[in-house]
């Protein structure tokens, strides 16, 4: 009888202690955890839910091959002249999405491939922008020129310039593109853009492309030809694409070389764990002299790779260029590797300028938010420096205007006396709390701001997912005796007025104010509830006295030299700062990372050739820029 | 039938009888003890974001160090255990009321109620929590603690149903509940007099048992980003040390101690449940 007991015993003793160390292990794994009943397993992180825009923790789904003739065998190409890249969205789903589609103008289009990978690989843009001075870097194209009027521009393209397949690259490229959009509008990408702005596309001889615009664009060719900001273009070859169904067709082909562009590397391999591309043996941009050489990098990978991977994958040389990371991260990774490199060679701020600039966004048509003095009563609620230093650890600094550190800033010495006026980066509670108290604003029992009419004024802060910066401003707002808490934006609450304020950034600031300044012109303020037609016009603020210098700096060719463009700057600007639609914080710096191991030639902040973003046009300058370092 | 074991002296007759339970008890009344009288010891203020300087290590002003946020990490330590465990505990209390009366219920009429409850506690186990986290979040305003902790119930009766009904239809077949019914007692009554009671023993192991498993969905979703953003918790302490790279960065003030802590919460919960198990069963005990 004891016997029993005792191998009994033994045996209950080493499950119970086996079961304590095991479950939590088996709990993390998502299994049931045995014996006892619990709940259903949650503990395990499951797949995200499919909202392309939110950067959760994605698993590895997966997904079947296409059913698609194994790739040939590619040749042996070492380390040390290959470049690996995780591209810049692929990190979201952790796969290359729709591997086998290479028509830029359907589904994701330019975002899905463009963005990540064929920019700076297969396709080249007629003109290139250097932001970082405003430079413009002619490429495809040699030329442009306006008329009068900014309606008729002609566009010369360089002489020799050739398709991979060597097929000349001529003007009637050019115009099969732009008609091609303009026949299928609405249903291409761009097409409704291009169906808006262009009247009539001709070309006069092989090298000369006359556009004429349905109104005038004075800033057209910077923004559509040069800039990639307003539209990717990427040229369709008229030999291959005429013919086929623009809407279906996906120019891929393996065996014929599709697809294909003008540059200098073609595609070897894709599928969705990596997309390769090889050098190719001649380059048009080398023959008509334009280059020296070919590119040094023989081979680029682009695969992707997650937010949470990317500190290990530096570290291991895994990677050479691609995302972003926070400074902690960065400062972390480049204690394990001191080959990484981003913008700046100095924290806090390492990173570089992108034209964006933080904010807080008021609905003005959701009353109070419709005051600017409400507005204001917000804005000197917030210690812009608190928040530079807690969410981003410093690693950026503060802001009053939508102007980023970009060419834009020609302008900003001649707004110098307009921010000694209004003052916007004040923190001051008190101020905060005269104007509530003038409006009729009574603290409650919980001490806490309630309606003049002694209603609660609960008050929800929409962020992005992830945000840093939320705990921070909900922490002022709340000190400053506002009931304030934080949530996450899930659909389109800002686009369709679904918010009363939201943090956010204001992008396009590169080098004229009216990029940014734009985005508060009346015409924008739909009907609460109705989308609005611009995205980052989600502050439906409606002025009559601003609106007419919008539409003349819109119809002039900026400058700072020219006065009458300056004036209208100026008052724009003035009226911005005194009613306070937004109230802008920092700037967005981005810690991009440049691992130097394999690859030197970079651009940073001593190096200001191109802008350092990889999803951006002109990426492809640094990557022939590249000089192995073994 | 078991005699003098039954009655549970705190004596080391009952300490060597179940050590499991003991361990495990000891283990929550430590953590209840924090719990509970932490809060008032701290000085509240000190968890706010922005309160010190960011990102210390431990140091004599600062036992465990801050954030990169400028929190104190004890402080908000002592402020999101209570947190953490009154999600669990609601969650617990409300799983395991609707599994009892769902399983009580189910396996004492049986028949098309036995077959409905089965079904959709069946059914409804196999959905993640994630997907159901993200709809409610969709539509509220905030998340509160109390909230979160009605959203894991939703998840937390399956399993307490489940193990009540397979208890219910066992007694429904004692002698006793025969003799009842042959008085007259009926239904209801019958269910509530006589079964309800003999089911204590296996309710307080579901209890445990559940609020374990609340523990473990609060935290997973708390560590995606799921929780109550606007409350601290264990698992938000574990999400922004994440955020932040606080592994990668060495930060392990503050990303070991919300761990140490969730670790203690669930081995106790765990052994009290093993424990639980020799106690109903006498046949699972060690001899006196």
């Amino acid at each position: 009888m004891s016997q029993k007991r005792t191998r009994r015993q033994f045996l209950v003793g080493t499950m119970g202690v086996g079961a304590a160390a095991a479950l939590p292990l088996l709990a993390a794994c998502g299994g049931q955890p045995a014996p006892t009943p619990t709940t259903a397993p949650a503990a395990a992180p499951t797949t995200a839910p499919a909202k392309p825009a939110e950067p959760a923790k994605p698993t590895a789904a997966a997904v079947t091959s296409p059913a698609a003739a194994k790739p040939a065998a590619i040749r042996e190409v070492p380390r040390n002249r290959s470049l690996v890249s995780c591209g810049w969205d692929l990190g979201t789903s952790n796969q290359i999405p729709t591997p086998t589609n290479f028509n830029p103008y359907v589904g994701g289009g330019f975002n899905t491939h463009q963005r990540n990978s064929l920019h700076y690989t297969i396709n080249e843009m007629l003109f290139y922008t250097n932001y970082n001075d405003g430079k413009i870097i002619p490429w495809l194209g040699e030329s442009w020129q306006f008329d009068k009027d900014f309606t008729e521009l002609t566009v010369k393209l360089r002489k020799g310039a050739k398709w991979a397949d060597g097929q000349p690259f001529t003007a009637k490229d050019v115009v099969f593109t732009f008609e091609t959009l303009k026949q299928q509008a609405p249903a291409l990408i761009l097409s409704s853009q291009m169906k808006e702005w262009i009247k009539d596309v001709a070309a006069t001889d092989d090298q000369t492309v006359r556009i004429t615009l349905a109104k005038p664009g004075p800033r057209w060719a910077n923004d559509f030809l040069a800039s990639g900001q307003a539209a990717r273009l990427v040229w369709l070859p008229e030999h291959v694409f005429k013919g086929q169904d623009p809407k279906t067709f996906e120019f891929y082909d393996p065996a014929k070389g599709w697809p294909f562009g003008t540059g200098p590397f073609s595609l070897v391999r894709s599928d969705e764990n990596s997309m390769i591309f090889d050098r190719r043996d001649s380059w048009w941009a080398k023959d008509a002299g334009l280059v020296q050489n070919l590119p040094e990098v023989q081979r680029i990978i682009v695969r992707p790779a997650t937010g949470e991977a990317l500190p290990q994958l530096y570290i291991n040389n895994e990677l050479d260029v691609g995302n972003a990371m926070t400074k902690g991260n960065f400062e972390a990774a480049l204690a394990q590797n001191r080959n990484l490199a981003t913008w700046n060679d100095k924290g806090p701020a390492w990173g570089g300028p992108d034209g964006c600039i933080y904010r807080i966004t008021f609905n003005c048509q959701k009353p109070p938010f419709d005051d600017p003095e409400i507005r204001w009563a917000f804005n000197y609620a917030i210690d812009r420096e608190q928040l530079v230093n807690l969410a981003y650890e410093g690693g950026t600094h503060t802001a009053v205007a939508p102007f980023s550190s970009y060419g834009v800033q020609r302008y900003v010495p001649a707004f110098k006396d307009i921010f000694e006026k209004y003052k916007a980066d004040t923190y001051d509670p008190k101020k905060t709390a005269e104007i509530l108290t003038r409006k009729g604003y009574k603290k409650n029992a919980a001490g806490k701001w309630a309606k003049p009419d002694g209603k609660e004024w609960p008050l929800t802060l929409l962020v992005g997912t992830n945000d840093p910066q939320a705990p921070v401003l909900t922490e002022q707002l709340q000190a400053a005796g506002f009931d304030a808490v934080w949530k996450a934006v899930v659909g389109n609450e800002r686009t369709v007025g679904d918010f009363e304020i939201t943090r956010e950034q204001l992008c396009g600031s590169i080098d004229d104010p009216w990029q940014t300044l734009r985005y508060f012109h009346g015409k924008y303020a739909v009907a609460p509830g109705q989308p609005t037609p611009e995205v980052r016009a989600d502050s439906r603020y409606k002025n009559p006295e601003l609106d007419p210098l919008l539409d003349k700096m819109e119809a002039m060719q900026p400058s700072p030299e020219d006065a009458t463009y300056m004036d209208l700057a100026k008052k724009a600007t003035g009226i911005l700062m005194r009613d306070m639609p937004s109230v802008f914080t920092a700037e967005e710096l981005w810690i991009i990372i440049f691992n130097k191991t394999y690859w030197t030639g970079w651009p940073s902040a001593k190096d200001p050739y191109i802008a350092p973003y990889i999803p951006w046009e002109g990426f492809s300058q640094a990557i022939y820029r590249l000089k192995p370092t073994k | 039938m078991v005699s003098a074991t039954r009655s549970a002296r705190l004596d080391l007759g009952f300490v060597r009888t179940f050590p499991a339970l003991t361990a495990g008890l000891a283990i929550i009344l430590l953590i209840a003890v924090f719990a509970l009288a932490g809060p008032l010891l701290v000085d509240a203020r000190g968890a706010r974001v922005g309160a010190f300087r960011p990102s210390t290590p431990p140091a004599a002003d600062h036992a465990l160090g801050t954030d990169t946020q400028g929190r104190d990490v004890l402080v908000a330590l002592t402020l999101a255990t209570p947190q953490t465990i009154r999600i669990a505990l609601i969650a617990g209390v409300i799983g395991l009321g609707i599994g009892t009366i769902l399983g009580l219920l189910a396996g004492y009429f049986g028949g098309a109620t036995d077959t409905v409850i089965r079904t959709l506690s069946d059914t409804l186990i196999t959905i993640p929590g994630i997907l159901v986290l993200v709809l409610v979040a969709a539509n509220l305003r905030t998340i509160s603690v109390e909230l979160m902790g009605v959203i894991v119930a939703c998840l937390a009766w399956m399993y307490p149903t489940r193990a009540i009904r397979s208890q219910t239809l066992t007694l429904r077949e004692r002698a006793y509940i025969q003799v009842a019914r042959l008085n007259g007692v009926g239904g209801l009554e019958l269910v509530l007099r006589e079964v309800l009671p003999n089911l204590f023993p296996y309710i307080a192991a579901s209890f445990v048992g559940a609020v374990s498993g609340a523990v473990l969905a609060t935290i997973g979703l708390e560590v995606l980003g799921l929780g109550p953003q606007n409350s601290i918790t264990l698992g938000m302490m574990i999400y922004w040390g994440q955020f932040y790279g606080a592994v990668l960065r060495g930060m392990w003030w503050w990303w070991g101690p919300p761990l140490v802590l969730i670790v203690m919460i669930f081995v106790g919960l765990l052994l009290t449940s093993v424990g639980m198990d020799s106690l109903i069963d006498a046949r699972l005990r060690r001899s006196a």
